[in-house]
């Protein structure tokens, strides 16, 4: 147990989140790490994740979905509200997508037009 | 065909911006088609209004020849392409009248041709019943063709009993057949006939994980190419989330092949009683966006839902 000394500033903290959606945060962007499916079942827990980014207040925020093969119609819809919610507050929402079954889903889907995407985390986190 | 009533809904006449009107033009003949055809879209041409056709070959090839280049029609489509899945078109015209606001839109569609499999042909005409739901208060006019002397009078008779004015001689009278808006034509409503018996059977809670793995591996061994395997995993992974959202969470899955068709199929305690559900675009942050996707990614979707049970079969060319 952390004595109340040895606590780090809360501002510093890693903010909270699902191991299997974990959300990093340094030097004035946040990155969520994905899961290989979202769905109905889990699309609750990267909406948690993302109210984390929001609330540790930095201006970029990555979904790094390159292990992603699938995302359904509740996790979408969970990335799209996410992303006028930044653009609202002034910041930026970037994806990565790996896969090529997720590439296909956002095509069809219509979503993926409305998103910056980058096809690695290194070209996100370059990206102007 | 007489008196003031074909008068106020003449062909040349354009109703009011706030109306749909919703043609039906059985025809034996292209070229007398294209004549009738013309005439329908004469105002809309003159206004240059988007005056859209989606029509057989030898209709459009008849209409090319007949029509003043000055007004020609401003796109053709090849039937085919659009209306191969009847449940993609409502939503296509919704998003061309959004498109040109204050304008008229004109649509020119032959929906049903030879060669259709039956359960095309029935999804056809229920999405001509469905028209008649959609498009209260827009500013559209369509027609649409049936070729007689092709298509199987049933078929025809189904699909002209659900529209509100036919063109017959190059006039417009208000149908007598017409059953009224939203009503199926006998024999368009019953329950999907059983999956065959070589069907494969599964069962699923709350973990789609096994049910997207099940259709993925169906697909590739029938020879669905890797984007179109997404496509039906998507589909069907749309459709039993619905059965975790509405329907006590749980539902049965059935796969099965035909010398044509993937064919995939979702049943659960549910009951969708919005008739044109999947039918219109919902926005992609809204419920309602994961039918509307079904549709957009699947060959055929048949919906049946009534007192507790709803069954959703979808099709994929192989």
């Amino acid at each position: 147990m952390l004595s109340p000394g040895k606590s780090p500033p809360l501002t510093d903290r890693e903010p909270v989140s699902d191991p299997s959606f974990p959300v990093a945060v340094s030097d004035g962007l946040a990155v969520v790490t994905t899961p290989d499916e979202i769905d109905i079942g889990n699309a609750g827990l990267l909406r948690e994740a993302l109210l984390a980014t929001g609330a540790a207040r930095v201006p970029i925020v990555i979904v790094d979905m390159s292990g992603t093969e699938f995302c359904d119609s509740t996790g979408l819809s969970v990335l799209v509200r996410a992303l006028r919610q930044s653009a609202q507050d002034g910041g930026e929402l970037r994806l990565v997508v790996g896969g090529s079954a997720l590439r296909r889903i956002l095509t069809v889907t219509g979503v993926g037009g409305m998103f910056r995407v980058y096809d690695s985390l290194g070209q996100a986190l370059e990206a102007a | 065909m007489s008196g003031g009533r074909a008068a106020e809904i003449g062909i040349a006449r354009v109703p009011g911006q706030g109306s749909a009107a919703h043609l039906v033009l059985p025809y034996s003949g292209s070229g007398q088609c294209a004549s009738t055809v013309l005439s329908f879209l004469t105002p809309g041409l003159a206004r240059h209004d988007p005056v859209c056709v989606a029509v057989s070959r030898p209709v459009a090839e008849a209409l090319r020849e007949a029509a003043d280049r000055q007004y020609a029609p401003t796109g053709f489509h090849d039937i085919a392409d659009l209306a191969c899945n009847p449940g993609r078109i409502i939503a296509a015209l919704w998003d061309l009248i959004r498109a040109n606001p204050g304008q008229r839109v004109w649509w020119v569609t032959e929906p049903a041709w030879p060669g259709r499999s039956p359960a095309e042909m029935a999804e056809t005409v229920r999405h001509e019943v469905l028209v008649n739901l959609a498009f209260r208060g827009a500013a559209l006019s369509l027609l649409c063709l049936y070729d007689n002397s092709q298509l199987d009078g049933r078929l025809v008779r189904g699909a002209v009993s659900a529209h509100p004015v036919i063109l017959a001689d190059g006039h417009a009278q208000a149908n007598d057949g017409y059953l009224g808006a939203g009503v199926m034509p006998a024999g368009y409503e019953q329950p999907l006939e059983p999956p065959p018996s070589a069907a494969t059977l599964y069962r699923y809670g709350h973990d789609l994980r096994p049910v997207r793995a099940a259709v993925s591996a169906h697909a590739t061994r029938c020879g669905l190419s890797a984007d179109r395997t997404v496509d039906l995993v998507l589909a069907v992974s749309e459709v039993a989330a619905n059965s975790l959202r509405h329907a006590g969470g749980s539902g049965v899955l059935w796969t099965w092949r035909t010398e044509d068709e993937v064919v995939c199929q979702v049943e659960d305690d549910g009951t969708i009683t919005d008739p044109l559900a999947g039918r219109r675009r919902a926005p992609s942050d809204a419920d309602g966006h994961g039918l509307w996707v079904v549709n957009q990614v699947c060959d055929l979707v048949e919906l049946r839902s009534a007192r507790g049970r709803t069954t959703v079969r979808m099709h994929m060319r192989r």
